[in-house]
């Protein structure tokens, strides 16, 4: 399994590069990993992870993003604002948790 | 000798003439003044624009009003409570000892900017409030086969306040039958916050107006109607472009109500709402849509209030204490279309709700639900209001509002 | 930007340039001034069956491309304005008549090689049965969480679809404006939608 290295931060993932071990993920390493994106983390970049960080530890399934709008109460367009292109993706790898398999 | 003036031969003018007359001996007078001898069927005015002919609404006010009653035609122009005279338009003087003032209310389109004042009034801008608007409004329709079709109200007060939505309903059915429903584009324009004013009853008709593909367009309180843009303007700035207007604008009491200080800014005279009689004089109770009740303006509320108010004036002329109660008790059948209709029984307390009525369990009507039967109930309605309503004969439901048969919600 | 370190494995989130996500609605008039075929990859489908099973591939599919960063137009056309006609579209049905590969898994339970027997045509024609179907097929929908069409197309719209209905089919279903989804942004003819699909991959269904 490949291991991937960011500013002294050592972590775990899969072929494509999402986390396989959700605890070796934190806040500031997420901060690191964003701005190899180019997107800068603020609280409103990270209300969302932490909501699929929590849910997903709840319920063994990285959200989808329609479930990030009816139980987290998120807006989709604001998510897609947030992180233009691939926000489902793009989230799912910030947070630390498994790629998405869920359809919708 | 006593003698009782009522101002306004209308529903509830006539009702008390006819409920007192049998009840005050022969030292009363009664004199009942109206400026014309029309006495007008005025739910008919609904369904004037759709198939009922403009003679119909209309018969003399006299024919309804019992011997014994005098009758006086004449424009009023002021009341002198001090002094208990009434003023009319050529000087007359008509003292009494009790006033009855059912002088009703009036749409006044000349209070929305660019309504009576615009090109477009009883071109493009309609109401139904009045036989003369109704008629225009046919013609208008008869020529109407595409576009935007708004119906609006300015704001409450109006008679009849769910009259509006029973136009949409109706000319919705008009157009869906012609087969131009898709031509023709509906919305309903009101300054509430849904379809009507309680909740439950909102929820309903809300959902029927979904049903019948009608656009609803809620919170709109109205600025001005723009003529040459055709466009019906809000004070938020919302604009809704119109091919063919109906708009109900605001109600005031009546003109010589205003002049002699008795209303309220509408010119409605505020009453205790349970007696009706008027706050500042004990002399003057106030029946019909005159009053400032917080209920409909609705002959229904005048008819539930007339019986209660005739044992309350007996009293209070005996000098007793008034023994009843109103509680604001309105009955309105909402037509819906489909030949179908809803029936809304509620009072000052008690919102609309689901249920049966008259007979809790058994109706026959159903209340706040499309049926046919309760459609026959608001056609039949008009022979009950000449035959039984006007001569002041009882009616099988009670004045005051009954929960038997209703869903709490 | 930060540099990415060598051999960091990182999923592929395409090119950094943030996608138009439907902040300047697409409208009949403004038509094909934004369409571009050296832009972002570009997925154009065309719905053209009203039935809940011929529903659903489109927005499924649409929904994956959005979450991938393609531009999503949808075309509903004949049947498929049924999809985004407000008084019926919570309503679409699923039939076993004229469909030879119905069969169902759960027959196993009755006798083992029973699921892959496809249901006789007949039964299909029976009193009850499409409505039958209709409710199994939205039970088992609901439990891999796709949500009913209405919700669906808000789904896509906020996701920054761009969804018309035709000209045409609306002229001809006779259809009434105020019973059209919130979300469609216009009603367009054939000619507007090749126009807005330019360099589009097109799906039609």
């Amino acid at each position: 399994m490949p291991t991937n290295t960011l500013n002294g931060h050592t972590f775990t993932v899969d072929d494509e590069g999402f986390f396989t071990d959700p605890d070796q993920w934190s806040p500031e390493l997420a901060a690191d990993m964003a701005e190899l994106i180019g997107t800068e983390l603020d609280d409103a970049h990270m209300a969302p992870l932490e909501f699929m960080r929590s849910d997903a530890a709840e319920h063994g399934a990285t959200p989808t993003l329609r479930r990030m709008h009816a139980t987290g109460g998120f807006d989709i367009k604001e998510l897609y604002r947030l992180y233009p292109g691939k926000p489902v993706k793009k989230m799912a790898w910030l947070a630390g948790l498994p790629k998405p398999t869920g359809c919708v | 000798m006593n003698t009782l003036l009522i101002l306004g031969a209308g529903t509830a003018g006539t009702m008390a003439a006819n409920l007192l007359r049998t009840k005050l001996g022969d030292d009363w007078s009664i004199t009942i003044v109206d400026r014309d001898n029309e006495h007008h069927y005025q739910p008919g005015y609904l369904f004037v624009p759709f198939w009922m002919p403009e003679g119909r609404v209309v018969k003399e006010r006299d024919a309804f009003l019992p011997d014994g009653v005098d009758f006086v035609q004449r424009d009023i122009a002021r009341v002198h409570p001090d002094q208990r005279w009434v003023e009319l338009a050529d000087g007359q003087r008509l003292d009494y000892d009790w006033l009855v003032i059912a002088s009703g209310s009036r749409p006044r389109p000349d209070l929305v900017p660019g309504m009576a004042d615009g090109s477009l009034w009883r071109d493009k801008v309609h109401e139904f409030y009045t036989l003369e608007g109704s008629v225009a409004l046919r013609d208008a329709l008869a020529d109407f086969h595409e576009g935007r079709l708004l119906v609006h109200f300015a704001d409450q007060p109006i008679k009849c306040p769910v009259a509006p939505l029973e136009f949409t309903f109706l000319v919705e059915d008009k157009y869906r039958k012609a087969g131009l429903r898709h031509d023709v584009d509906i919305t309903y324009v009101t300054p509430l916050d849904g379809a009507f004013t309680k909740p439950v009853a909102s929820e309903t008709l809300g959902d029927l107006l979904r049903q019948r593909s009608i656009r609803l367009a809620a919170d709109f309180a109205v600025e001005r109607i723009d003529n040459d843009t055709q466009h019906l303007v809000s004070w938020d700035g919302r604009e809704l472009p119109f091919d063919l207007l109906v708009s109900i604008p605001p109600h005031t009491g009546a003109q010589f109500v205003m002049d002699s200080g008795l209303g309220d800014d509408l010119g409605f005279v505020p009453v205790d709402k349970h007696t009706l009689q008027a706050v500042d004089h004990e002399r003057i109770f106030v029946l019909g849509d005159a009053s400032d009740i917080p209920t409909s303006k609705a002959g229904s509320v005048a008819h539930f209030a007339a019986e209660l108010f005739v044992d309350n004036f007996l009293a209070a002329v005996a000098g007793e204490p008034m023994p009843r109660s109103f509680d604001g008790h309105a009955n309105c059948f909402v037509e819906s279309g489909r030949n179908q209709a809803l029936l809304l029984d509620f009072n000052y307390d008690t919102q609309p709700l689901t249920g049966t009525f008259p007979a809790a369990g058994v109706g026959p009507m159903r209340l706040l639900e499309p049926t046919r039967i309760n459609h026959l109930g608001k056609l039949a309605f008009e022979q009950v209001y000449w035959r039984l309503l006007l001569p002041g004969k009882r009616l099988p439901v009670p004045a005051n509002m009954s929960m038997a048969g209703k869903n709490e919600p | 930007m930060a540099t990415i370190p060598d051999g960091f494995v990182m999923p592929d989130f395409g090119d950094p340039a943030p996608a138009d996500n439907g902040t300047t609605p697409a409208t009949a008039t403004a038509t094909a001034a934004t369409a571009t075929s050296t832009g972002p990859r570009r997925m154009a489908f065309i719905c053209s069956k009203g039935n809940l099973d011929m529903a659903y591939p489109a927005l499924i599919v649409g929904n994956a491309a959005l979450t991938e960063g393609v531009e999503v137009l949808i075309f509903f056309t004949f049947w498929g304005l049924d999809m985004i006609n407000t008084q019926v579209n919570d309503k679409l049905k699923f039939t076993v008549s004229g469909n030879t590969a119905m069969h169902m898994p759960d027959l196993a339970k009755v006798r083992p090689g029973l699921e892959y027997k496809a249901i006789p045509q007949a039964l299909g024609n029976l009193p009850g049965m499409t409505a039958y179907a209709t409710r199994h097929m939205k039970e088992e929908m609901d439990k891999l969480g796709v949500p009913p069409v209405p919700e669906f197309l808000d789904l896509l719209a906020a996701s920054g679809a761009h969804l018309y209905a035709c000209k045409l089919s609306y002229d001809m279903a006779k259809m009434i404006e105020a019973d059209l989804h919130p979300a469609v942004e216009g009603v367009i003819t054939a000619a507007d939608f090749v126009e807005l699909a330019e360099g589009a991959q097109i799906v039609f269904i």
